[in-house]
């Protein structure tokens, strides 16, 4: 072959080979005529210690200078060359892949697919890795503890076995056994013989008597594919115990797989300290089958756990799952080792570990308890993302059923065919899709505000949080005044998805769920681009039909918006869940940007309220005196030492809840009278400072009442709720009269029917 | 921590770091050429290469536990007063936070002064002053110095300057393990060189290059002793081999190493009397210098701190003198390179061998990383979908 026959991009790489610094020689570039593959022989400098150099030779077999055969396919540089050794370079080595090329051995040189690797870091990276590969062969520290165990290479598999590890390692001990467990498994038969056993390892067997046994298993064949067996039959778990000198069993020997029977399958137990297990199992599972001679042919899956030395690669445990699968009736005495026995492939089964480990979860974190009420659009994909990462909820809450138009944005999707399947309680279809996710969670449908205000709650004691997706005013208000101690968590989309909104409540349940919405309603006034994405002024929820005379009050907004927020907000959730809820209140703000596409979050921290009790006729009321207003009145009545002072009182309240949120303060007019005696309101320009804050948060902050102090103590006089009940009569909603004195705020809460008082 | 033993890319010139497994850091030579500080210019930036070899002390300042000047030459010394502290300690400054030297190891030949015979360069001149301000520092505070005012004399003085100095001097052929007034355990140096006077063949005041100083160091790796033998010698010549041979030829295990530094940037003027230029091929190599330089040791590798070896009329480095070192190594399974080749002639970098308990081997080789400039696709981040 000629140099021009090369394509120019092989050229090319054949130039950045011979450049790398581990390069010796590059020699014997050769095109087959067929494939039009390049083969090119490329000499590595192998970076040997001089102890070693002067005999060739390291321990593990590598050589000063070896010699990679670089297999150009014709597409390249579209695929990767195949990498191989020289025929007799040791294959005992860990990190060599399972195959031969041409019957030479083939390096596993990196952590991913060469055909990545090439378009990551071009044919230069490639020279790299296997130059790096090259001298960890020779060292023999092809195993990395920071990388991890390399697991048993094995050359192919027929077996596949899907099994919780974490479930199995939980079973281990110091002292070594077995267990039997029951196992699932489809098997493709060629007449008597199974080509292929795929199975599910589940849960412990709880006795096993010969009586037990034919219960235990059984098999029949599809209707539609007679190769096809369904069935169910045993696994056997077998771990290390203690070795001679009284430690517990570690493998460090990497040895590739050799099991072929039942005689190499002892040898490899006797090496991982599983052997006296696995005999005492064989000799139970022998007499309980010997009176069964049909169950002979049955699936036997052998599991062998073994500790190695650090953690695996790819996990943080270092316990190697090791199966294998044989037939119950080969065990028998007569088989004399011989029973063919084949090393099978381990999956791991969908656990909340698993997942939990993917999403970077800590090991053996089991993730907090949480109730998610509100399973809709969002509240369902906040439950998906969390549960993907091993920390669903173990309460879904919500009274409505699925609707066709759910299907827009909802996490959970329609089934082709059954569609009726659709038409669901929420709370139930979510928890079933849960279930898939390896967790369980309780569905309750019911209304929240009546499971909110029972004086024993419905979910779990200790949670975590309670998260509230549902944006529903009455189930904040209902939350708010629940005797349960457990920290809500509000998380809400307004404006047409341009903000998301999360509010965390302090500890102690102070600053509550609707002191926080009061708070973010404050935030409205001075935050401007906040009150022009909400659109203030203009009413972000429409009516949307969904059908003939039906229709929903929701929110319009393209799905990937909300879930733009979701997996914002499901993160912080999580972020929460792993780090610890903040000690005080927490209000985080997302705003879309310009442009569409992404998110920026501010978050406000919020101090916990003065809580001050009041009546009025025969009902009792709280008033939230919110640190914003506390700082205010308290720097005021200190600056103005024994004269009285005092403001007007901006805020909201509830008649549901009985609470008075005072958020904010309004300066004294110009034309209020202090004295020692007395501090008389003016009334210059007021009415139009009102009128502006209630404006500028669209009406969900109003005037509540008047503040003054009491620099000589003493709750609201006589006149001060003269003047309350005259603020009442104005205003056609209860008024706040709150006198600040040196032993603390006062209140008195007036209509125009009643008048009360009471201290804090 | 692994010994190493560093090369800096600095063209036809030494500047080694021996680092040694207890941390100790040696730099023998230096050759930080202006070029080097111009961030303009292409020739490695050994300065830098040097500080981030370097630990701060402390009180803030970076060091080097020794440094040795083999010879007075300035491909030796050059950059000495732009990147060290030279005088008392008490005057190093923040400001200019320059390298501090804890101990110099010297040669008896600071003492000759600057002559026509003995031409110094501004560098060569202000390391001879500070080590003679050591010298007499040592002589004033009884032998009660500290870090910045050590000095070691490796070997005597013909004329007895040396001779009220026996605390702070070296003699021919000792081997010592003292750096800054303390033993390190990892490591022996044997001084071999320079030869007395008396010892080379025309009694004149010995040339600069046959001056240097030679050592051959002996390390620990992996713990354990004797991994790693590191002969260097300056820039001495074929004489000078020749005599040490004859010295040393019944104890041949004084000249082995597995790592060798060839004499003179790789010159032919190490190996023969006569001139590659005019004598080519026909030149002959003297056998008793090339035996003082050809005791390798299994897997031993041979460095020319050289700029990169041409097939021409150069000399140094020479190309007749890298094959006869080709042919040193090729009997041990060794290997022969050249700072200024490695990894590449356009891109020279550190040449570092690390002394592992197995021996001595290049370190980071399978690691050095090309430029992504030269290769065909760069580099991309990678996504995850």
């Amino acid at each position: 072959m000629t140099a021009t026959q090369i394509p120019t991009a092989v050229r090319r790489a054949i130039a950045l080979l011979s450049s790398h610094a581990s390069v010796r020689e590059v020699s014997q570039v050769s095109v087959d005529p067929k494939t039009g593959a390049t083969s090119v022989h490329v000499a590595f400098d192998t970076n040997l210690p001089s102890d070693w150099r002067l005999e060739d030779r390291s321990p593990t077999g590598v050589r000063s200078r070896e010699t990679v055969r670089f297999n150009f396919p014709l597409r390249y540089p579209w695929s990767p060359p195949d990498l191989s050794l020289r025929p007799d370079f040791n294959r005992d080595l860990p990190h060599m892949q399972p195959w031969l090329r041409h019957d030479c051995p083939v390096p596993c040189i990196y952590d991913g697919h060469l055909s990545e690797l090439i378009h990551h870091q071009g044919i230069s990276g490639i020279v790299q890795q296997t130059a790096i590969w090259l001298q960890k062969a020779g060292d023999g520290s092809l195993i990395d503890p920071e990388q991890g165990w390399e697991p048993v290479r094995r050359d192919s598999f027929r077996d596949w076995f899907v099994a919780d590890a974490q479930g199995l390692r939980s079973v281990m001990d110091g002292t070594g056994g077995y267990q039997l467990r029951h196992f699932n498994y489809v098997k493709l038969t060629n007449g008597k013989v199974a080509l292929s056993v795929y199975g599910h390892v589940h849960s412990p067997v709880k006795s096993l008597s010969d009586k037990d046994l034919p219960n235990l298993l059984d098999e029949s064949a599809s209707r539609n594919r007679p190769e096809c067996h369904h069935g169910r039959s045993l696994a056997l778990i077998v771990w290390p115990g203690g070795d001679s000198s009284g430690c517990t069993h570690e493998c460090t020997t990497y040895a590739p797989e050799t099991v072929v029977d039942l005689a190499t399958l002892r040898e490899r137990a006797a090496l991982y300290g599983c052997q006296r297990g696995l005999d005492e199992a064989f000799v139970q599972l022998r007499q309980a089958t010997e009176r069964y001679p049909w169950l002979a042919t049955f699936p036997l899956a052998i599991v062998l756990l073994v500790r190695r030395p650090f953690h695996l690669i790819g996990t943080r445990s270092n316990i190697e799952v090791c199966p294998y699968l044989t037939q119950l009736g080969l065990l028998s005495a007569r088989q004399e080792n011989k029973g063919l026995v084949r090393p099978a492939a381990h999956l791991h089964t969908i656990s909340r570990s698993l997942l939990a480990e993917m999403a970077g979860g800590r090991k053996g974190s089991k993730g907090e308890r949480w109730s998610l009420i509100g399973a809709g659009s969002l509240g369902s994909k906040l439950a998906i993302h969390l549960t993907r990462a091993g920390a669903g909820p173990d309460v879904v809450i919500d009274k409505a059923t699925m609707m066709p138009h759910n299907a827009g944005r909802h996490a959970l999707l329609p089934d082709t065919e059954r569609r009726t399947s659709w038409m669901k309680p929420k709370a139930v279809a979510l928890c079933d899709a849960l279930r898939g996710l390896d967790q369980e969670s309780r569905p309750i449908e019911e209304d929240a505000c009546q499971i909110a205000t029972r004086q024993t709650a419905l979910w779990t004691p200790n949670s975590w949080a309670l998260v509230n997706s549902t944006a529903s005013l009455s189930v904040r208000e209902a939350l708010a005044t629940s005797p349960d101690q457990c920290r809500v968590i509000e998380t809400t989309l307004f404006g047409h998805g341009r903000i998301g909104l999360i509010t965390v409540e302090g500890s102690g349940r102070n600053p509550s769920t609707t002191d926080l919405i009061a708070e973010f309603y404050a935030e409205t006034r001075t935050d401007s681009a906040l009150r022009s994405a909400l659109g203030i002024g203009h009413d972000s929820l429409s009516r949307q039909m969904i059908g003939q005379g039906c229709s929903s009050f929701t929110m319009i907004m393209s799905d990937g918006r909300l879930s733009l927020f979701a997996a914002a907000m499901a993160e912080y959730l999580l972020k929460k869940q792993r780090d610890g809820l903040p000690d005080g209140g927490e209000i985080l703000i997302g705003y879309l940007s310009d442009d569409e596409l992404g998110l920026s979050w501010h978050i406000l921290p919020i101090p916990p309220v003065a809580v001050v009790g009041a009546s009025m006729a025969d009902e009792q009321w709280t008033i939230h005196v919110h640190d914003r207003v506390r700082t205010r009145i308290i720097d005021d009545a200190a600056r103005c030492a024994a004269i009285e002072t005092g403001g007007v009182l901006m805020g909201r309240l509830s008649e549901a809840t009985r609470i008075v949120h005072v958020v904010d303060v309004l300066d004294a007019p110009t034309d209020s009278e202090r004295s020692e005696s007395r501090f008389i309101l003016g009334t210059k320009g007021l009415c139009r400072s009102i009128d502006e804050y209630c404006d500028a948060t669209d009406g969900s902050l109003y005037c509540l009442g008047t503040w003054h102090t009491h620099p000589g103590g003493g709750a609201p006089s006589m006149k001060d709720r003269d003047t309350a009940s005259a603020i009442a009569l104005s205003s056609l909603r209860p008024a706040l009269s709150l006198v600040y004195a040196p032993e603390g705020f006062h209140a008195y809460l007036a209509d125009a029917a009643t008048h009360t008082s009471s201290g804090a | 921590m692994n010994a190493n033993i560093s090369f800096f890319p600095v063209g036809n010139g030494d500047m080694t770091l021996v680092t040694t497994e207890s941390g100790r850091r040696i730099l023998i030579d230096l050759n930080i050429r202006s070029a080097a500080d111009d961030p303009d210019d292409a020739t490695p930036d050994v300065a830098r290469l040097l500080g981030d070899r370097l630990t701060k002390d402390s009180d803030g300042r970076p060091f080097v536990d020794v440094l040795l000047v083999s010879h007075p030459d300035e491909d030796h010394c050059r950059g000495l007063r732009k990147h060290f502290h030279l005088g008392p300690p008490s005057e190093w400054s923040a400001k200019a936070d320059k390298i501090f030297v804890r101990e110099i190891w010297s040669s008896p030949r600071v003492f000759r002064r600057a002559s026509k015979n003995n031409p110094l360069c501004d560098d060569a001149k202000a390391f001879n002053r500070e080590a003679k301000r050591r010298v007499q520092r040592f002589r004033d505070a009884w032998g009660f110095v500290d870090d910045g005012d050590r000095v070691l004399i490796l070997g005597e003085d013909e004329d007895g300057k040396t001779d009220d100095l026996t605390g702070i001097l070296i003699k021919l052929d000792d081997e010592f393990s003292r750096v800054c007034g303390s033993t390190d355990p990892s490591l022996k140096a044997r001084l071999l060189g320079p030869l007395p006077q008396d010892d080379v063949a025309d009694g004149e005041l010995l040339s600069k290059n046959n001056s240097s100083t030679i050592l051959r160091f002996c390390l620990k790796g992996g713990g354990i002793p004797d991994k790693c033998r590191f002969l260097t010698g300056g820039d001495a010549e074929v004489e000078i081999w020749q005599r040490l041979w004859q010295r040393h030829k019944y104890r041949k295990d004084w000249l082995s190493y597995h790592l060798l530094q060839t004499p003179h940037h790789c010159s032919w003027r190490s190996l023969s009397y006569d001139s590659w230029s005019e004598g080519g091929e026909e030149a002959e190599v003297c056998e008793e210098a090339r035996n003082a330089l050809a005791q390798a040791l299994g897997g031993a590798s041979i460095v020319a701190s050289s700029k990169p070896i041409k097939d021409d009329d150069d000399d140094p480095p020479c190309i007749r003198a890298k094959k006869e070192y080709e042919t040193i190594v090729a009997g041990v399974n060794g290997a022969f390179r050249c700072v200024g080749e490695y990894p590449s002639e356009t891109a020279p970098a550190v040449l570092e061998f690390e002394v592992t308990r197995d021996g001595l081997r290049v370190k980071n080789l399978a690691n050095i990383t090309p430029s992504p400039s030269r290769s065909a696709v760069g580099r991309q981040p990678l996504g995850h979908g």
